[in-house]
């Protein structure tokens, strides 16, 4: 089956509450950013189309980004929302100490429920940390999960598309 | 030649070593790095232990770089092997797949049977709607008039279903797989079908979880202003169809119908979408979304009230017949009962011997039968009464279970006793110049007196006592005696033998109070005397015993009607009743209850009144006739220590021996 459109993925953005899920997608989608927290509550759907370099040539990706409530990591309805989806970035704040133990659980969620799937991860307020700080999170993040970090900040857009079109990128290298 | 002979004697194969190192030192070399790599290879993959151990660690690497490379290649190769496994597997573990498919292949059945008796009962509704509708059938009567087809006025009074948009949804990833709308309509352009598809998945979602009913009902429809979504979902699919105004019935089986044909030509399709349709695919399934969705608009727009209404109109003759059949019977059984009731009330009031008393013949439409019930007189009114239904109904069964005979001491008094009673409750008054009283009342009261003793035993004689408070002239007792001349005149008038009249004048020795009131000072009672009843010796022995024993006791109260002793005064009352059971009937007991002087008049007027009844009504129980006892109370009058400080002894009650000679 070829086509020549656009590839349409569904994506998902997990983590605990406040680390700033819904600020990333806001800022790769619409490139705003809000200092006002506002929850999500259940999900909120994005569409970001992007392009994507693979084997040498770009690649057009529809990214259905779902932006889900971090406080549904124990509800059934949290396995729903992850269904059919190609790959998912799961999201932490450099700036908590405790952010690393909500990521191991997420990440754990997800692989549980859809294995093989590509998974990035992101320590997101590198903004509010020192660079150097934010490096050490960044190995501890490798060290605890075993993937490397995207040290992002959805207040001034740092690696923001690079975060999203990693994830992207993987998914169709891996056709998932 | 020695040393050539020296040269001879060493060891050859040295020199041949050395030759051939000579010759071939490179390619030994060579062997001998081959033969370590080939010891090495041997230890590695020599053997499937080896082979095993050395694959391992990289297999699972490798055949992911393989499918990232050559995704369908891989694909192909391992395909057949995966395919033949699983059929072994569900060979060999037929029972497990069931129980792994029952939850899906349970709800997938459970959602077709309920979809199933959905339209069904859709379909129901729709045919009563059209046979029975206030609106189809004005509709018709319209037609009928103007020559305009019902269909056509129904369908300028219920403008017809419009479908605006299909969109087909990924169940699973909430991706969009194709949306289409009607020429015309814009909804499509209004919003990205992307974003709506994902949000429609995450709202089924959140109401499967949240909301879901037992079973997994899915959201079926969402309201939208003057429209609505029709939702049909597939554990593939969700098909959302946008439809603007009122759905009628058959609706929603229609859009049903649609996406069954749907599914049948694309299921494959769209249980493997992953994101992108080939470019062929795509267009192909818009094209035939279309087609259907224009299918199913017209479908829709086109009223389905407009067949011959002969359905409907058998249904409401047939619903009219039964009423009309039902209404018949149940008036004929009406009137039949009606009549029957009649009847047998001309029968209970056709027999004398029933008048006054509480009888009735009732009908019980249940059983067929002729209910009576009542007090009677006697068992044989009860057989006469039955024989007499009988014979007037002799389909009818007379139930007389109901019925119920008066006892003895409730029988109808004779007239003697009726006369007797009478007179000892009444008394004629007259004022000092010898007038009766409230004359219109004393002349019924005699009419009565005339009416029982011509009806009372013959031998039965009245007794007029003349009665005047004491007075210091010399005409008191004549006085008395006119006046009781008076009445026996009046009573002769009325048809009374002279001889059975016996007027007497005598000196009141108590007041009138109690029978009219303190203002009055003359009068006559009356009594019975009976032939032969006194003077017989043991009477008068009977006589004086009672009077001593009248003179001497009394029955105390502790307050109001409360007796003071219930066992004394029982004791004294039982020997009263004794002694009462001797003396003839022409002897009497008058019963006077007294209240001490504290109180309203009025209230102690009541109380010694309410004393007196309570001892008569204990005598009564001890088998002294009510008839031969006369009830009075004086409060305050004679009370028997009325010069004592202890007003608890002037709450009793005495006696008082009427001799009616």
């Amino acid at each position: 089956m070829e086509a020549s459109g656009p590839v349409t993925k569904k994506i998902c953005l997990i983590g605990q509450f406040g680390v700033g899920k819904t600020s990333l997608v806001r800022r790769y989608v619409l490139g705003q950013f809000s200092p006002k927290y506002q929850a999500t509550v259940g999900v909120n759907v994005y569409k970001y189309a992007d392009k994507v370099v693979r084997q040498g040539s770009e690649v057009a990706v529809n990214q259905i980004i779902w932006d889900v409530d971090g406080a549904l990591q124990n509800m059934a309805v949290l396995g729903n929302y992850l269904r059919g989806s190609a790959g998912a970035i799961v999201v932490g704040d450099v700036s908590v100490d405790e952010s690393m133990a909500a990521m191991e659980s997420h990440l754990a969620r997800f692989r549980a429920q859809l294995p093989g799937r590509p998974v990035v991860v992101a320590l997101n307020k590198v903004d509010l940390v020192d660079p150097s700080a934010a490096q050490a999170a960044a190995e501890r993040t490798r060290a605890s999960l075993g993937l490397a970090a995207v040290l992002t900040s959805a207040a001034d857009g740092t690696a923001v598309p690079e975060l999203f079109r990693t994830l992207a990128s993987q998914i169709l290298e891996l056709g998932t | 030649m020695a040393s050539a002979d020296a040269s001879a004697t060493t060891d050859p194969s040295a020199d041949a070593d050395a030759l051939k190192q000579l010759l071939l030192g490179g390619e030994l070399s060579t062997l001998d790095r081959v033969s370590a790599i080939v010891a090495a290879l041997e230890d590695r993959v020599g053997d499937d232990r080896a082979m095993h151990d050395a694959i391992l660690p990289v297999i699972a690497e490798v055949l992911r770089d393989a499918g990232a490379r050559d995704h369908e290649s891989l694909a192909a190769a391992l395909s057949p092997l995966i395919v033949a496994s699983l059929r072994i597997e569900i060979r060999n573990s037929r029972d497990m797949m069931v129980d792994a498919l029952y939850p899906l292949t349970g709800r997938l059945v459970s959602a077709a049977v309920r979809n199933a008796m959905r339209s069904y009962v859709e379909a129901l509704d729709q045919q009563i709607n059209s046979a029975f509708s206030l609106t189809t059938w004005r509709a018709r009567v319209q037609s009928l008039l103007s020559g305009v087809p019902a269909a056509e006025i129904l369908l300028r009074l219920n403008p017809p279903v419009t479908v605006r948009e299909l969109l087909v949804v990924h169940r699973t990833s909430g991706l969009l797989v194709a949306r289409v709308a009607r020429g015309g309509e814009s909804g499509g352009e209004a919003s990205d079908g992307d974003l709506v598809a994902g949000m429609l998945t995450a709202l089924l979602s959140f109401a499967e979880e949240a909301l879901g009913a037992e079973g997994g009902g899915d959201v079926r429809t969402l309201q939208l202003g003057d429209g609505e979504v029709m939702l049909t979902c597939t554990p593939a699919v969700i098909f959302a169809v946008k439809i603007g105004g009122l759905p009628r019935p058959g609706t929603r089986s229609a859009v049903d119908a649609m996406l069954l044909g749907l599914v049948e030509r694309w299921g494959d399709t769209l249980r493997t979408f992953d994101g992108t349709l080939a470019d062929g695919d795509a267009t192909t399934l818009r094209d035939d979304l279309a087609s259907r969705l224009e299918a199913l608009a017209g479908a829709l727009a086109r009223p389905g009230t407009a067949k011959t209404p002969w359905t409907g109109i058998i249904a409401v003759g047939c619903v009219t017949a039964v009423l009309l059949g039902w209404w018949a019977t149940t008036a004929w059984r009406d009137h039949a009962a009606a009549s029957v009731q009649r009847r047998a009330d001309a029968v209970v009031s056709s027999r004398p011997g029933l008048a006054g008393y509480p009888v009735s013949a009732t009908l019980d439409r249940s059983s067929d039968r002729i209910l009576v019930r009542g007090l009677f007189r006697d068992h044989a009114e009860i057989d006469a009464l039955a024989g007499a239904l009988s014979a007037a109904l002799p389909a009818m069964t007379i139930d007389r279970s109901g019925t119920a005979v008066l006892p003895q001491a409730q029988r109808e008094p004779t007239a003697t006793e009726r006369l007797e009673v009478l007179i000892r409750r009444e008394a004629l008054f007259f004022d000092d110049d010898g007038r009766m009283r409230d004359a219109a009342r004393q002349r019924s009261l005699l009419d009565q007196v005339a009416t029982l003793m011509m009806a009372a035993d013959p031998d039965v004689r009245l007794r007029l006592v003349g009665r005047s408070e004491s007075d210091p002239g010399e005409k008191t007792q004549a006085f008395a005696l006119a006046r009781a001349s008076d009445v026996a005149e009046l009573l002769e008038a009325k048809g009374i033998a002279r001889s059975r009249l016996l007027p007497l004048g005598r000196v009141a020795e108590r007041p009138a109070r109690p029978l009219v009131g303190a203002a009055v000072r003359h009068w006559v009672e009356l009594s019975l005397m009976f032939s032969g009843e006194a003077g017989r010796p043991e009477t008068s022995a009977i006589r004086d015993q009672l009077a001593a024993l009248l003179r001497s006791e009394g029955i105390a109260f502790e307050r109001e009607a409360v007796l003071k002793s219930t066992a004394e005064a029982d004791r004294l009352l039982s020997r009263i009743a004794g002694l009462m059971a001797e003396l003839p009937r022409g002897y009497a007991l008058r019963v006077i209850g007294y209240t001490d002087p504290t109180g309203t008049t009025a209230r102690n007027e009541a109380l010694s009144d309410q004393r007196a009844s309570v001892v008569a009504a204990r005598l009564v129980s001890l088998g002294v006739p009510a008839s031969r006892l006369v009830t009075e109370g004086r409060p305050s009058i004679r009370p028997r220590t009325a010069a004592s400080d202890e007003l608890l002894a002037m709450r009793r009650v005495e006696f008082e021996l009427i001799e009616q000679r």
